[in-house]
């Protein structure tokens, strides 16, 4: 229930509902009614308190959305929709919105621009990562930003490290060829840091 | 020490497999004395050091600097519209009096379809996890709702003794009488578990389920968990498996990875689609149809592609003789899925006992192909089979209207097509060529 908590404790921070809500004890319908009632740019407010103004996320843990791809964006909230994508976070968010109200979110986040390159501050690191990339992951994930696989450069260290063990421990599934779970399978947790570090440190295009 | 670990590579799994190959090769050290393959380097694989370090060529079809940007063309996250779909039934292209029409929209990423007892009709999806269950009422109005929702990847869908089955990647779920409490299914972390004797991999991890109502089975495939590799000895294959006690035995040997079959009710015998190999070029391997003579049959993946020619590497361990050839070779990357023989009334008489079959499209191939329904001409024995188009018209070149996944049978003998691209459910009904030609 600890998630929950969280949901309401936010939607309060950000002073969006009413008092009484926030004194009623959350449950998962409540939080999920709160969340439906609000006009898309409140339901942005509350996506940006999390992953960043900008889209550029400060919170450990949960990416930067800037920049990605409409259908990724898209493909993401329909999987936290459907709970294809567990997350105790994302769900009461993602339960109850439209078909409409995605593709809005996939827009807007795709409008921004893609995060800076974070400072490099282990370039032992960065080298080995582009060791061990070698060009592969480009070949799907586009470095401009398109079709359904996320931009990688940029994006959040603990985040990235924490994508690949998720498709490593079968608790994502990607788009159906299962190309990521293929890949994260092969790797080691320091593997995972050294690509973690090498995209982090990636500008965008 | 970088020289000493793979980068990341799209074949994977190399540790698994290659515990998979020892055990191929000393099984089958007598027969490695098979014709030589038409190309590739020579392989001393008697050698212990081989398996130690396979050289790094053994792992087979990665992607390449040829094939660079041959990403998965992008997918629709959202349904096209009703209006949309309707206008695109127009551009659908039959047969002389057939026509294409919208049978139910927004059935999100509709993929296997079947029937409930009570004219219900349930629909897995792609990757959307849900399914959805789509009823029409007294005046002909068609509702579709989700009726259970959480699936990893619930491709398989079946109806079979008044249950409905659910193929989840690792597991096989079952709802007896569904369509009494439609709008109760429940969580599926309290659904019963049917079977689960699955190894947990995610490449061709999605399954199909084919109903075998003689022997009150379900056919399961367990797809290759790779391209193109030496499977380990749980992949690689299709199961029988019974409800009944959970119990499971080998339908079928050496395929890749097969979303779609069914049972010829004429001699009880198991057809299915096959999927080929990518990135090994734009018109190879083709893709097949088969035909499961006697259980347990081996049908080459990965030694003999197209049923006659050895695999450049693979093909050193068994020749293409020690197989069971296609029915028909259907063409590379066309991605045949779901399948079905025609037995209703409404169509002309030629069309009885044909094979549909439901060609997804490539998601790789520099020009796309496939994206159509085809109908393949055979009897039941699988001699002499030809095919000829039956639904075209998806694939516009630069835009892509849909992409056909399963085909069902409707009660009146028109036949349902699900697409899991425009999330809609069309029907092909025969119309005549007298009311198609006003």
């Amino acid at each position: 229930m600890r998630f929950i908590g969280g949901v309401a404790a936010l939607l309060a921070a950000l002073a969006i509902v009413p008092a009484a809500a926030q004194a009623q004890k959350a449950s998962d319908n409540s939080a999920e009614e709160a969340f439906k009632a609000l006009s898309f740019q409140d339901k942005l407010s509350v996506c940006l308190g999390c992953h960043g103004p900008k889209g550029v996320s400060d919170t450990p843990g949960v990416p930067s959305l800037a920049g990605q791809p409409v259908n990724f964006i898209e493909y993401q909230l329909i999987f936290f929709r459907y709970d294809q994508r567990k997350s105790e976070t994302m769900a009461p968010f993602a339960h109850p919105l439209t078909d409409d109200d995605l593709q809005k979110f996939g827009e807007y986040f795709a409008s921004l621009p893609p995060p800076p390159a974070a400072p490099d501050n282990d370039p032992a690191l960065t080298e080995a990562g582009k060791e061990l990339d070698n060009g592969h992951c480009e070949i799907c994930h586009l470095r401009t930003g398109q079709g359904d696989t996320p931009r990688l450069d940029g994006q959040r260290e603990d985040y990235f490290v924490k994508s690949l063990q998720d498709y490593k421990n079968g608790l994502r599934s990607g788009r159906g060829l299962g190309v990521m779970p293929e890949v994260a399978y092969s790797l080691s947790d320091a593997e995972m840091r050294e690509l973690a570090h090498y995209f982090a440190v990636q500008p965008g295009h | 020490m970088v020289k000493e670990r793979s980068s990341v590579s799209l074949i994977a799994l190399a540790g698994v497999s290659a515990v998979a190959l020892a055990i191929a090769l000393g099984a089958t050290a007598a027969q490695a004395a098979s014709p030589p393959p038409p190309t590739g380097p020579e392989y001393n694989v008697q050698s212990t050091n081989f398996w130690l370090h396979p050289p790094d060529d053994w792992w087979r079809a990665g992607e390449n600097e040829a094939q660079k940007g041959l990403v998965p063309i992008p997918g629709q996250p959202v349904p096209t519209s009703l209006a949309d779909d309707e206008k695109n039934a127009a551009e659908l292209k039959v047969p002389p009096g057939f026509k294409v029409t919208v049978w139910a929209s927004g059935v999100p990423q509709a993929r296997e379809m079947a029937w409930g007892d009570k004219g219900t009709l349930f629909a897995g999806s792609d990757v959307s996890g849900v399914i959805s269950a789509i009823t029409t009422d007294a005046n002909g109005k068609r509702s579709v709702k989700t009726v259970l929702k959480g699936f990893m990847h619930d491709t398989g869908v079946a109806f079979m003794d008044h249950t409905l089955y659910v193929a989840d990647p690792w597991v096989i779920y079952g709802w007896q009488n569904p369509e009494d409490h439609l709008d109760s299914l429940g969580d599926l972390k309290d659904a019963k578990v049917v079977y689960s004797d699955f190894t947990h991999y995610g490449p061709h991890n999605w399954k199909v389920l084919i109903p075998d109502p003689t022997d009150h089975a379900l056919i399961v495939n367990v797809g290759a968990p790779c391209s193109l590799c030496i499977p380990p000895p749980d992949a690689g294959q299709m199961r029988k498996v019974y409800p009944a006690n959970g119990a499971a035995e080998l339908a079928a040997i050496g395929i890749r990875q097969v979303v779609g079959g069914a049972i010829d009710p004429r001699t009880g015998k198991l057809w299915f689609s096959e999927n080929g190999s990518d990135w090994l070029g734009d018109d190879f391997p083709s893709d097949k149809l088969e035909l499961v003579d006697k259980w347990g049959s081996n049908f080459g993946f990965p030694y003999c592609l197209e049923g006659d020619k050895p695999e450049a590497v693979y093909g050193k361990l068994h020749p293409c003789s020690d197989f069971v050839p296609p029915v028909l070779n259907l063409g590379a990357h066309k991605a045949p899925l779901g399948m079905m023989f025609y037995q209703g009334h409404q169509f002309p008489s030629e069309y009885a006992w044909n094979i549909f079959v439901a060609e997804t499209g490539s998601w790789n191939r520099h020009v796309k192909t496939g994206y159509d329904v085809v109908r393949v001409i055979v009897g039941p024995d699988g001699k002499n089979a030809k095919e000829e188009p039956f639904v075209t018209g998806f694939n516009q070149g630069d835009k892509v209207l849909g992409r056909p996944v399963d085909i069902i049978q409707a009660p009146d003998g028109s036949i349902l097509i699900s697409d899991d691209q425009s999330s809609t459910i069309w029907q092909v009904s025969y119309v005549g060529a007298a009311a198609a030609a006003k």
